[in-house]
């Protein structure tokens, strides 16, 4: 479980997301407040949009809580935004299934609201 | 009422059954035995309530709650590692539901922190289109009330009246602005310096909130002309606030004075 967290959390961090066909399968939904998506594909094109958009790119896990093919990971997302230069940090947590090894489904839980004060531009 | 928890009253549960049991309590409405799960150190951190300590989270919950009759949790996913929990569920309120995810830790018998993930946002757009109105002046009124009116916070007065504010009060023929209202509370307060108003109803519709209030205190004071007698009394109310742009514009009053002056005669 937690291979599998780290490399989606790798994968959205660096763009590089030529493991998500080993890690997701190819009926997996990724939902949060702003997205949707589906498939190894889907995922990666979250990810290439994010890196797009955001520069300086981490994500802290703060918690996971798993058991059996389940787990809610708790993480804190920070990136700057290239447009704007802002630098935005939120927590989020992140239910996640399993099936035959790979990611079944992904649903993020975080206040999208808050995502428009974040910290100060150039934070 | 929020009591106080006692220590070592609980039986031990596991942190999956005390998560459970605390949600039970909320969806019960008995802030007493919610409370009575929580460390009083307990943290407390979501998009609506952010609240340090047993107390005042159960308060703070507790009032949040009552502004939606017979709302519950339905969780649907509940995992539990060492002292950790983790929920995936909905909020739901009437025809409101909100999903939420939640990561909870705790301490021996009790709750010791709760962080909890949902989209305001989209809760929001729900309540309007349920309710016809956001849910946040009921929470403003509830705001003027406890921590103005019983809290006597006279400053947080400009930032939930507005500044045309006017208020129809009985006795005085001509509507007090926002400055007169801020005299009315410093004069009740010094006649009566423990006085609580406790919301018993909040009830939303359109731009308007009415709240029905039970206030008690101490005549410690002179009112109206009658010096301190040092009694207990209460009085019930009614107030009904008119909203702009997230404040309260206007408002009525009405309150059993004559009882009241009863009490002290």
């Amino acid at each position: 479980m937690n291979a599998l967290i780290d490399g989606i959390r790798h994968g959205f961090v660096t763009a590089d997301v030529s493991a998500f066909p080993a890690l997701v399968a190819e009926d997996a939904e990724i939902r949060s407040p702003l997205a949707t998506a589906s498939g190894p594909e889907g995922f990666a094109a979250l990810a290439n949009v994010f890196a797009g958009l955001f520069t300086d790119r981490e994500i802290e896990v703060l918690a996971i809580v798993a058991s059996g093919d389940a787990a809610i990971v708790e993480q804190r997302v920070s990136a700057r935004h290239q447009a704007s230069g802002r630098r935005i940090v939120f927590d989020e947590a992140a239910v996640i299934r399993i099936r035959d090894g790979r990611i079944a489904s992904w649903r993020a839980y975080y206040d999208a609201a808050a995502l428009d004060s974040g910290d100060d531009p150039g934070a | 009422m929020i009591a106080r928890a006692s220590s070592g009253t609980l039986p031990r549960m596991t942190p999956k059954a005390m998560v459970m049991e605390m949600l039970g309590a909320s969806d019960r409405g008995d802030f007493t035995r919610f409370r009575a799960l929580l460390a009083d150190d307990c943290e407390w951190v979501n998009p609506v309530v952010h609240a340090e300590g047993a107390d005042e989270i159960a308060r703070n919950v507790g009032g949040f709650m009552a502004g939606f009759p017979g709302n519950r949790h339905e969780v649907t996913l509940a995992l539990e590692s060492g002292d950790q929990v983790a929920i995936e569920g909905e909020w739901v309120a009437g025809s409101v539901r909100a999903p939420f995810a939640a990561i909870v830790h705790t301490r021996g018998p009790r709750v010791a922190s709760v962080r909890l993930y949902l989209d305001t946002a989209a809760l929001s757009a729900k309540l309007e289109a349920a309710t016809g109105m956001s849910a946040a002046p009921k929470a403003v009124y509830r705001r003027w009330f406890e921590e103005v009116v019983s809290g006597g916070d006279l400053a947080l007065a400009d930032e939930l009246l507005t500044a045309d504010y006017r208020l129809h009060f009985p006795g005085v023929p001509e509507p007090v602005d926002r400055e007169g209202h801020k005299r009315l509370v410093t004069m009740f307060r010094t006649a009566f310096p423990d006085w609580v108003e406790t919301v018993e109803d909040l009830i939303a519709e359109e731009d308007r909130v009415v709240a029905r209030v039970t206030g008690a205190g101490t005549h410690r004071g002179d009112f109206q002309g009658i010096a301190p007698t040092d009694r207990r009394v209460t009085a019930t109310g009614i107030g009904i606030g008119r909203f702009a742009d997230g404040r309260i514009a206007e408002a009525w009053a009405a309150y059993d004075a004559l009882g009241l002056v009863q009490q002290l005669s």
